[in-house]
């Protein structure tokens, strides 16, 4: 061996020294790394396993949303069968009263008459009233709907998720979706709201629109908006 | 006159039906959807529908009913949850007479067909 070779020895001596001494202080790093790496695996598949639980208890939900809707339009039936009822015997009442006023020759019953006929039409006034406050049942079931739909959204979205993962057996979970039904269609916006507010809205489009078709001076939904701004 | 009530709730078509009885039109007859109500729409002399319903919307049953020959001069009622300006203009644009917001009270209903009825008399 002569001196280039043994300088070039040296050299690589150094080389692997510097190797080692990088590897060292890599190691806390790379222990840190793989401490890391423990412990964000498990918790991976803890989220994992926790998005798969609450996807498959999206169904369940949907399935006692519906059946809520199922309940209320069944009472609501229920309800306005006894509404109709009360009003035949409104009818029959009034009909009674009637015979009875032109059977008495004594005017001293009329008073009493009149009583029991302002009485009846007050129970007819607040049946109609119940019966017109049922609407309500429409209203919440498109409430229900919308909710719905939306769980059929977060549902699609976690089990997008979960395959990405690449864990889960996501056709499983595909065999786990939600019935919902496809021919419902749903105002998402529906309140139960008695202000008279938004059908004055109504009439005020329907006024200006009647009044366009008649001018023909309006033409398009910017003339519309114009409108409402009060720019037109 | 002969009413066609669309509706995809029986709780609503019991509803409107029963407040049409209160008003005194006891000819009335129910559809679940545009398309039963094409069905039925035979003899009609005019119309309520609801917007939301499945196979057919209240929309998409207006302009149908719109581009028949036999039946554009019905006069159509919308009976509806939306309330905001850009649906009540699209129900406009469809041509329907007039607009009923969800809830209603029968002296709107009563108002509106008022309405509808003088306006087709005076045509």
């Amino acid at each position: 061996m002569d001196n280039k070779e043994f300088s070039t020895v040296l050299t690589r001596m150094d080389e692997l020294k510097a190797l080692f001494s990088f590897g060292q202080r890599m190691m806390p790093i790379a222990k840190a790394l793989f401490d890391f790496l423990q412990e964000i695996v498990p918790l991976l598949e803890s989220i994992n396993l926790s998005i798969q639980e609450s996807n498959a208890k999206i169904p369940t939900a949907a399935r006692k949303l519906n059946s809520v809707t199922q309940a209320t339009e069944l009472a609501t039936t229920e309800i306005l069968d006894l509404v109709d009822k009360i009003a035949v015997q409104i009818t029959e009442i009034k009909s009674t009263v009637e015979g009875m006023r032109t059977q008495s020759e004594n005017d001293k019953f009329e008073p009493s008459y009149k009583s029991i006929e302002e009485k009846l039409d007050n129970i007819e006034m607040n049946t109609n009233s119940i019966m017109m406050s049922l609407q309500v049942q429409d209203i919440t079931s498109q409430q229900i709907a919308a909710v719905n739909h939306l769980m059929e959204s977060v549902q699609g979205r976690l089990g997008s998720l979960v395959d990405d993962f690449g864990k889960a057996n996501f056709d499983e979970m595909k065999g786990n979706s939600i019935d919902f039904p496809t021919d419902v269609t749903f105002d998402a916006n529906a309140v139960y709201n008695k202000s008279t507010e938004r059908q004055e809205l109504a009439n005020d489009v329907v006024s200006s629109m009647s009044t366009e078709s008649e001018s023909s001076s309006f033409s398009s939904q910017a003339d519309i908006d114009a409108l409402f701004a009060g720019t037109k | 006159m002969k009413f066609l009530v669309v509706d995809d709730s029986p709780t609503m078509r019991r509803i409107v039906n029963n407040s049409l009885k209160g008003l005194g039109y006891t000819d009335v007859i129910e559809a679940e959807d545009g398309k039963d109500a094409l069905a039925k729409i035979e003899g009609i002399d005019f119309i309520i529908t609801d917007w939301n319903m499945p196979v057919m919307t209240g929309l998409e049953f207006t302009k149908a009913v719109r581009s028949d020959d036999k039946y554009k001069h019905l006069p159509i009622l919308m009976v509806t949850t939306r309330g905001v300006k850009d649906d009540i203009v699209e129900a406009l644009q469809a041509r329907v007479n007039n607009y009923v917001v969800k809830p209603f009270t029968p002296q709107v209903l009563k108002e509106k067909i008022d309405t509808i009825i003088k306006s087709i008399s005076t045509q």
